[in-house]
């Protein structure tokens, strides 16, 4: 019993990540309408940066952490501006290409600066597990959790509470009519991709310990908190974060009671029954009235 | 003027997207273009054939070198992941290569001649080391194909088979590479199947008692040789769980509560360095400090220590080379010290020590050739004659006959004390 | 899109020998055969690092062109491409050797397994569209992948297969040849079907699926059909691919694959087949001439797909198109104005008797004569009518029997019944919101409804849209739902979508029938946009239309499909007032001789006043009159629920 629930604990953990990487890729999705394929080696980039500041100048982890967000951040702007805004009402598959040309170069980039081998981060403050009983409750995990529900809060309260929360909504729901309002979509654009980014950072620098600082080490963690974004229709921040959640547990019970090489095959194919079945989100609970 | 229209044409672009969608298909174009597909066809590959000198037709006659071969330099390519995920390996390989080729070189390298080293990245993608053996063989007029890493290596058979040139100690751990036996492929590292079999019969012959052995295994080419090979042994009746990982995994705790569920004394591993230590690490989060781990040949570098830390102490592994910081072996030392004065600050793993040890080897065959001539048969035919060649204790004694391309069949056991790999056994083969 | 029409399909006696040689000759396939057949030649002295090079790019186009006709052509995303490319691979790998033929029987089967994977792979995207299309696909083709593992039998597993050589009947072939006949197979093949009725269906449900609905397109058919064909095409790439590798491993087919097969489209060019062509040579070609910067390669290769994606949003065709376009420009330009210059042989023909104006400002030198700013007003219709074409068919009673449609908890049409005899015109009107849009879905089908709508002895009640389009129902729509890209003659014979009869392998094949069908469609599409004073305009693009000549351009459409009941819902909208009066004069003109049901949907009262002989007012979903025009105007409750008194 104690090792089905090690496994639920796990499942948790790994899916309260993928919660996270998929809340970044809804608010991009929601304003640029864009899938930012660039994630993963976005949030890579910034590893290297934490690698770079604790590791190789002797900072603290928290510098390194903040120091990796910040970098983040003016990563997405940068993104933003040169990849994104060109390409204001594009088709999806152009903007998808962009972020795909954005990945190549920044791939490149990153192999330039520090090479092909392994760093390692050291893990946030310490490092020591949790235990409850013969559970173990990995801390980094548990940062993870506080972060990805602190940000759900503070972005439900920015949409709600603030103007720039409101200039989003409108845009995500049309933009041509929210331009008309005065939204800028430049403004909207830029700061949208600035959190996601810095979402993206904050990931690296987690994910560092865990799946040690090297080319591509955040690819998988990306492909799953794609689908979790699928999972809450695209358009739920918070159904993301619970699409994350269930693609975890699924996947850890998968793989301990089939075998490996189904297991990954079996959240894909719930994620498939569920666009066919609600194609709004199955974590959705807004009535769609989505531009596709 | 031409340029005003083009770039209002380009301003039109970016304002109104929609509309210059060239959604129409225009006929004239399209026979325009048609006609130009050729053109285009030719520009492309035609643009890289310009220096090209026809290499096409090979053996030499007598008193001809083979291609690759100056009166100064012999060209030797490398086709091997330098970018995207598998590149920290291929870099290793390459920088092993190009170290060796210096040392070698300030002793006059073989033959007369220096040796010159061409890498291409094939991005361990199929297609692309197809055309880069091809690139290889064709514009840099290679003498031969060195150091590869990866199974990717297997679609280049047909090519050098064809073109006859040598395909050099590749690190690949598939099958098809040696069986059946490709007359210009040469192997020194044995396959992931021989090297678990050698270790469960080190298990079942050193370690007496009873024990519960767990597999854990890379869904891939050698994962499930490994898993074979280690049943073949004597301790295949041991195994009381078997898990596999895909290349994508993220996390190792289903697998691993998996078999602390079967109560499993031992649990062998079979991925790189880095899953190594990742599994490590989570075992240990997980209690499972009481199993004794077992590593593959690929977990064998200075990387799983730094990765892992104390959860790798106590580590075995099963090792095609001495470790590479084992400067007790000779051969190692001489690594080590070439490294120090050509490239200090880079800190070589296994794959470049496969490079340097394949390099002797190398160097051996080539200065074995027979007549004035430098010829790929004649490299063959010399390779073919080397019995119980020694790379001063890096790998077991390395021979080669005419059926027999595999090189080595033996393996070493390695255990990591103290933050470093320290060797455990000498060199052990199967026992049955 | 436009056809071709050679001189000699005009089979008029006085077409000569030398005429038609030169049709043929200028005509695309025998442009593509030759050209092809240099590239052979050519390649075929190259060594053997620059062959393989242009084989790679041969065998790509053909995967690229299974993706121009399924994203470019009929709009759907697949990021699963890879998946069919493995079927491909994994039948050349286990039936080379296995049997004489080699070659045929590998690409046989490969297309028979992709067809069949292909048509599952299509279900998902009727109910898909859009991003979560491209998620499904991604989803689709990663656990493809994974299958792949498992399926050890088949494909090795992880341990991978090798591939014999590229064999056939007993006898070896070059990688080259077997790709340039590939290609040349799959061009023409696709061409046949881009130009025939199945790729105007597929650009149709492109760019406005209600419409295609409207004139009897099936669109959830043609969308699995276009999934099964991409997917047979991509298999026979992958035949080749597999000959190409010699080893394949499951690693191999992954998402980035079938990502850079859609790369290799959008940025080729993803609605011509050219494009197909021009995107495999861009990303095989990119890479190998990238090798003596490959320290950069990912920066140089993004920075290329970021300026081609932002600059040249239609991918390197349309660079093409663009240069191509300037220099005919610059070389027009440098003739003098007025004159009339006898035609040069164009590489098109155009419409019989009419000069065009190739999109803004292409002039020819043979159209000096012609205005070619497209925005002038072109208000002339003709002034005789006589019919040489069918524009409609005889009415039936229509009979509408307490029709209902609600959404959600809001009744938009209440229990409307009405009846109408044949060939009758009638007018629908009432206040904004008063749900005559509505209840002309609701007789299209184009949404629920309760209650009986019959027409003659037809029960169109619970029937689908094409069906109802079958039986002769025919429409405008407010908002045009015109095709974006298309021409006037593209959507006249997207009307006459129906009448076209011939089956996929002859269109595939593009046997004489098919000619002969094709051909007699275009005659009659010139002909209704003569009538409708289209034919000025007949190869432009709609988008660049004015107004009221889209109006036109949408009931040119519904008249193209001979509607029976022909429902027009405000004609009038958004035209100056004799514009307005000239076009509906016009096309009651057309219909009355054929005695031809129409209910018209206006605001405009004199309009209706004029041309109806009998109006139903509709006010909150609910008939509140009905009569003679005359009285229904004067009526006060009428004029209550116009001004909300």
């Amino acid at each position: 019993m104690s090792s089905f629930i090690q496994l639920l604990v796990s499942g948790l953990e790994n899916g309260i990540a993928y919660g996270l990487v998929g809340l970044a890729l809804v608010l991009i999705f929601q304003t640029s309408r864009a899938l930012n394929f660039a994630q993963g080696t976005m949030a890579a980039f910034c590893g290297y940066v934490a690698f770079e500041l604790i590791v190789t100048r002797g900072f603290s982890w928290v510098i390194g952490a903040i120091g990796a967000t910040i970098v983040g951040a003016v990563l997405g702007l940068g993104v933003e501006r040169i990849a994104i805004r060109p390409l204001l009402g594009a088709p999806l598959l152009s903007l998808v290409i962009a972020t795909l040309a954005i990945d190549a170069i920044l791939g490149n980039v990153t192999q330039r600066l520090w090479g092909a081998d392994v760093k390692n981060l050291p893990a946030p403050m310490g490092g020591d597990d949790w235990n409850v009983g013969s559970i173990v409750i990995g801390r980094t995990y548990v940062i993870i959790a506080i972060i990805t529900l602190t940000l759900l809060a503070l972005i439900a309260y920015m949409l709600k509470h603030t103007r720039i929360g409101l200039a989003m909504r409108a845009f995500a729901d049309d933009q041509f009519a929210a331009e008309l309002q005065g939204v800028k979509p430049q403004t909207v654009s830029r700061t949208v991709w600035m959190i996601s980014a810095a979402i993206g950072g904050i990931t690296g620098v987690l994910f560092g310990p865990l799946l040690f600082v090297q080319l591509g080490y955040m690819s998988p963690i990306f492909i799953k908190g794609f689908t979790a974004a699928v999972l809450g229709g695209f358009v739920s921040t918070s159904g993301a974060v619970l699409g994350g959640l269930l693609m975890g547990v699924l996947e850890a019970l998968a793989v301990r009671y089939t075998s490996a090489s189904i297991a990954p095959m079996l959240p894909l194919l719930v994620i498939l029954v569920a666009l066919l079945v609600r194609p709004t989100g199955v974590f959705n609970r807004k009535l769609a009235t989505r531009r596709a | 003027m031409i340029i005003v229209r083009l770039i209002s044409s380009v301003r039109e672009a970016r304002r109104g997207w929609s509309r210059k969608q060239g959604d129409t298909v225009r006929k004239r174009t399209a026979r325009l273009g048609l006609a130009l597909l050729a053109v285009l066809a030719l520009a492309l590959a035609g643009c890289a054939s310009e220096d090209a000198v026809d290499t096409g037709s090979q053996a030499a006659s007598s008193g001809e070198s083979s291609p690759g071969v100056t009166d100064s330099e012999i060209t030797f390519g490398m086709a091997t992941p330098l970018t995207g995920n598998a590149s920290s390996l291929g870099i290793d390989g390459q920088k092993g290569a190009e170290v060796f080729i210096k040392w070698l070189n300030d002793q006059g390298g073989t033959n007369g001649r220096k040796w010159k080293l061409v890498a291409q990245d094939d991005g361990f993608d199929l297609q692309k080391k197809a055309t880069t053996v091809q690139y290889l063989i064709q514009q840099e007029q290679v003498f031969g194909i060195w150091g590869d890493v990866g199974s990717t290596a297997v679609s280049a058979l047909p090519l050098i088979n064809e073109q006859k040139v040598p395909y050099l100690f590749p690190y690949a751990l598939a099958k098809q590479m040696i069986d059946p036996v490709q007359p210009y492929v040469f192997m020194d590292v044995p396959m992931a199947d021989m090297q678990e079999h050698a270790l469960s019969d080190w298990i079942a012959d050193n370690e007496p008692g009873d024990h519960k052995i767990g597999l854990l295994t890379l869904n891939s080419a050698d994962g499930g040789d490994a898993v074979s090979g280690f049943k073949a042994g004597k301790a295949g009746k041991y195994v009381v769980g078997e898990q596999q990982y895909e290349r994508t995994a993220t996390s190792w705790q289903p697998q691993l509560v998996a078999l602390r569920s079967a109560g499993v004394t031992d649990i062998v591993i079979h991925g790189s360095d880095v899953w190594t230590a990742k599994i490590l690490t989570e075992a240990k989060g997980l209690g499972m400090t009481d199993v004794q781990f077992y590593g593959s040949s690929g977990s064998v570098t200075p990387q799983v220590f730094a990765l892992a830390g104390d959860a790798a102490e106590g580590l075995r592994a099963v090792a095609i080379n001495a470790p590479s910081t084992a400067t007790d072996v000779p051969g190692v030392k001489e690594f080590t010290d070439a490294f120090a004065k050509y490239e200090p600050g880079y800190k070589p793993g296994v794959f470049a020590l496969h490079s340097w040890s394949s390099g002797l080897i190398l160097a051996a065959g080539m200065k074995g050739i027979q007549g004035d001539t430098v010829t790929r048969d004649g490299l063959v035919a010399s390779l073919e004659k080397l019995k119980d060649f020694d790379t001063k204790g890096i790998t077991a004694p390395v021979s080669f006959t005419k059926d027999n391309h595999e090189g080595v069949d033996k393996v070493m056991l390695v255990q990591g004390k103290g933050g470093q790999w320290v060797t455990m056994t000498g060199f052990i083969g199967t026992t049955s | 899109m436009r056809e071709t029409r050679s001189p000699a399909l005009s089979a008029t006696a006085d077409s000569s020998f030398k005429d038609r040689l030169l049709a043929t000759v200028r005509s695309p396939v025998f442009i593509g055969a030759v050209a092809l057949g240099i590239v052979w030649l050519v390649a075929s002295g190259f060594k053997s690092y620059e062959q393989f090079v242009v084989s790679l790019v041969l065998l790509h186009a053909v995967i690229g062109i299974g993706l121009v006709l399924l994203v470019g052509v009929a709009g759907q995303l697949s990021l699963g491409q890879a998946v069919f490319l493995a079927v491909g691979c994994y039948t050349a790998a286990n039936l080379a050797g296995r049997s004489t033929i080699g070659l045929p029987l590998e690409l046989v089967v490969a297309v028979v397994v992709a067809v069949a994977v292909g048509m599952i792979v299509g279900l998902p995207s009727l109910r898909l569209s859009g991003l979560l299309l491209a998620v499904g696909t991604l989803a689709l083709g990663f656990a493809g992948q994974q299958l792949l593992y498992l399926w050890t039998p088949v494909t090795g597993g992880g341990t991978g297969k090798t591939v014999p050589a590229l064999r056939m009947f007993g006898s070896k072939l070059t990688l080259l040849g077997a790709s340039v006949v590939v290609l040349g197979l799959s061009l023409y093949l696709v061409f046949n079907v881009i130009r025939g009725r199945t790729g105007r269906a597929l650009h149709a449900l492109r760019t406005s699926d209600t419409a295609a609905r409207s004139v009897g397109i099936e669109v959830e058919r043609r969308r699995v059909f276009a999934f099964a064909m991409s997917a047979a095409l991509t298999a026979m790439g992958g035949v080749l691919y597999g000959h190409a590798v010699n080893y394949l491993s499951p690693d191999n087919f992954s998402i980035e694959l079938s990502i850079k097969l859609v790369i290799m489209v959008i940025i080729g060019g993803q609605r011509r087949l050219l494009g197909a062509v021009l995107g495999a040579a861009f990303v095989i070609g990119v890479p190998e001439q990238f090798r003596a910067f490959q320290d950069y390669q990912g920066i140089l290769y993004g920075t290329l797909l970021l300026v081609i994606i932002i600059f040249a949003p239609g991918g390197i065709v349309e660079v093409f198109d663009r240069t191509v376009a300037l220099v005919r420009r610059s070389v027009t330009s440098l003739r003098a104005r007025r004159v009339t210059v006898p035609a040069t042989p164009e590489l098109l023909l155009k419409a019989a008797g009419q000069g065009s104006t190739n999109g803004k400002g292409n002039g020819h030198a043979s159209d000096a004569h012609v205005v070619p700013d497209a925005t002038a007003e072109i208000i002339e219709l003709p002034t005789e009518v006589e019919t040489p074409v069918v524009v409609s068919a005889p009415g039936f009673p229509l009979v509408l029997d307490e029709v209902g449609v609600r959404f959600g908890g809001v009744v938009a049409v209440r229990d409307v019944s009405l009846e109408m005899p044949a060939g009758g015109v009638l007018g629908l009107i009432g206040p904004n919101g008063a749900g005559k849009t509505t209840l002309f879905n609701a007789i299209c089908g184009v949404v629920p409804a309760t209650g009986r709508v019959t027409f003659g002895d037809v029960e169109l009640t619970g029937r689908s849209v094409r069906k109802r389009a079958l039986e002769g129902v025919g429409r405008t729509f407010q908002n045009l739902s015109l095709h974006e890209g298309l021409t006037p003659v593209d959507h006249v014979l997207i009307g006459r979508h129906r009448f076209y009869r011939y089956n996929l392998a002859s269109e595939m094949l593009r046997l004489p029938h098919v000619i002969r069908s094709e051909r007699e469609g275009r005659e009659e599409a010139e002909a209704l946009l003569a009538l409708l004073g289209l034919a000025d305009v007949a190869n432009e693009r709609v988008d660049d239309l004015p107004y009221g000549t889209q109006k036109r351009v949408d009931v040119a459409r519904a008249l193209a499909s001979r509607p029976r009941l022909l429902l027009l819902d405000e004609p009038a909208a958004g035209l100056p007032h004799d514009e307005a009066d000239a076009l509906i004069d016009h096309v009651l003109e057309l219909t009355r001789p054929q005695g031809t049901s129409v209910v018209i949907i206006e605001h405009n009262v004199d309009l209706v006043r004029r041309v109806c002989e009998r109006l139903v007012v509709l006010a909150a979903g609910e008939v509140i009159a009905d009569g003679a025009p005359r009285e229904i105007l004067e009526a006060r409750v009428v004029a209550e629920a116009y001004l909300g008194v």
